[in-house]
């Protein structure tokens, strides 16, 4: 990193949105070429994500019920009071209150499906990202990692990852009728998962010996798509490029 | 604004809004109550921001006072200190390829000073911009940034010495290689 010509607050300020387009270019400039420089700033992302979904998973008590008005507003008052607990309970009943810490683990049978897959040969053919989730795309090729299965199974869609030197990521996508639930990720040197739900969705991946930066990388950025749908932005695609390191296996 | 829409505003604000009063807060009651405390006191007010910006910051404000408010009264707002008393210097070069799990987030987050905890709260979890945050915590946009940065050092420092924290250096001589 030495060398670079970006203070802590600049480097923070990219992180955070705050910088302005022509600072974010010159930074976005300087991390493509400065490996260290792209991993610091990969390092404040994760620390900014791991502190916006601390209480993800923590429900907001119910609204207390508003204070009494003056006579003449009572009766408004009071309906106010229904309309809030009945939202209130609306809310409450239909959203079963999450764990503090959802378990996200995948099913034996997903972990099964992936040692599975990782074990057979590479497949000498490339599979198609299904329409859905084209905006996995530009994320997943900037990990290197190339789409090689894509097929339904009895975890949902099966979504096949492999790289150049050894590297197998699985994704499991099937539809889920839980309330959204934050990123929960599993680090383990031999073996990683993450999951999470959202919009209707549950999202497991699971990979085996990858380098834990790389996965986390690759998991907080596919979450934060999955969220928005949104294109992948140059800095989030930096990250993913400077995270990419051979699996050990 | 009207009733309706005040209180269609504040439910769209209720996660955000518990997730800075968990982040102020050393407990969950403690959290619980407070968030309370504020809903009841936007739900009360007679007047209200109109402006959807106005409004967030308008809430947020509130909650900060009540936290405030208490520190007081239990004579630790003294910790509620100005950047002059906390650390400049943490060096945060080795922590770059810090991998961290949720607890230890956590519980480096609630070690963090008062105005660390405040800044980092309302950027992070409750989605201001630095001028609102700037404008909520009435100091200039240069101190938000000085703050965060110096916060996000902190917690980053913080992890590295936690033992529970899954620290992971990049191995040696990996570095370099791609695929």
């Amino acid at each position: 990193m030495a060398g670079h010509s970006f203070s802590s607050e600049t480097l923070n300020a990219f992180v955070d949105g705050a910088l302005p387009p022509a600072r974010t270019a010159d930074l976005l400039a300087a991390m493509a070429h400065d490996a260290s420089l792209a991993r610091h700033v990969a390092m404040l992302q994760r620390l900014k994500t791991a502190v916006g979904t601390l209480d993800d998973a923590v429900e907001p008590p119910p609204l207390p019920a508003p204070p009494a008005r003056k006579p003449a507003r009572v009766r408004h008052a009071l309906a106010v009071a229904a309309l809030l607990a009945l939202v209130a309970g609306m809310v409450w009943h239909s959203q079963p209150r999450m764990p503090a810490s959802p378990d996200t683990s995948p099913p034996a049978t997903a972990l099964a499906a992936h040692h599975d897959w990782a074990s057979a040969p590479a497949p000498q053919t490339r599979a198609r990202m299904p329409e859905t989730f084209a905006w996995l795309t530009p994320v997943m090729h900037a990990t290197g990692l190339q789409l090689a299965r894509a097929q339904q199974g009895p975890n949902g869609l099966h979504l096949g990852f492999i790289g150049a030197n050894a590297c197998r990521l699985s994704l499991f996508i099937q539809p889920h009728d839980q309330p959204d639930t934050a990123l929960d990720m599993q680090l383990d040197a031999h073996l990683q998962q993450a999951g999470w739900t959202t919009s209707g969705l549950q999202f497991r991946i699971i990979a085996l010996d990858m380098d834990l930066s790389r996965f986390a990388t690759i998991a907080t950025t596919a979450h934060a798509k999955s969220r928005d749908h949104l294109p992948a932005s140059a800095a989030q695609i930096a990250l993913i490029n400077a995270a990419r390191l051979p699996c050990l296996a | 604004m009207s009733n309706q829409r005040h209180h269609s505003a504040l439910l769209a604000l209720r996660r955000r809004l518990f997730g800075y009063a968990c982040a102020l807060c050393p407990d969950m009651a403690s959290a619980e109550d407070l968030y309370q405390d504020a809903m009841l006191r936007a739900m009360s007010a007679r007047s209200v921001p109109v402006d959807q910006t106005a409004f967030r910051v308008w809430v947020f404000r509130i909650m900060r006072n009540l936290w405030i408010d208490r520190l007081r009264a239990a004579g630790r707002l003294p910790e509620l200190t100005t950047d002059d008393d906390i650390d400049t210097h943490i060096a945060i070069n080795r922590t770059d390829d810090l991998t961290v799990n949720r607890l230890a987030v956590r519980q480096a987050f609630m070690k963090l000073a008062k105005p660390h905890r405040d800044v980092l709260a309302l950027v992070d979890i409750a989605g201001f911009s630095y001028a609102e945050a700037s404008e909520l915590l009435n100091v200039p946009q240069g101190t938000i940034m000085s703050r965060i940065s110096r916060a996000r050092a902190s917690l980053a420092h913080s992890l590295q010495d936690n033992d529970k924290v899954v620290a992971l250096p990049l191995a040696q001589g990996k570095q370099g290689f791609r695929g």
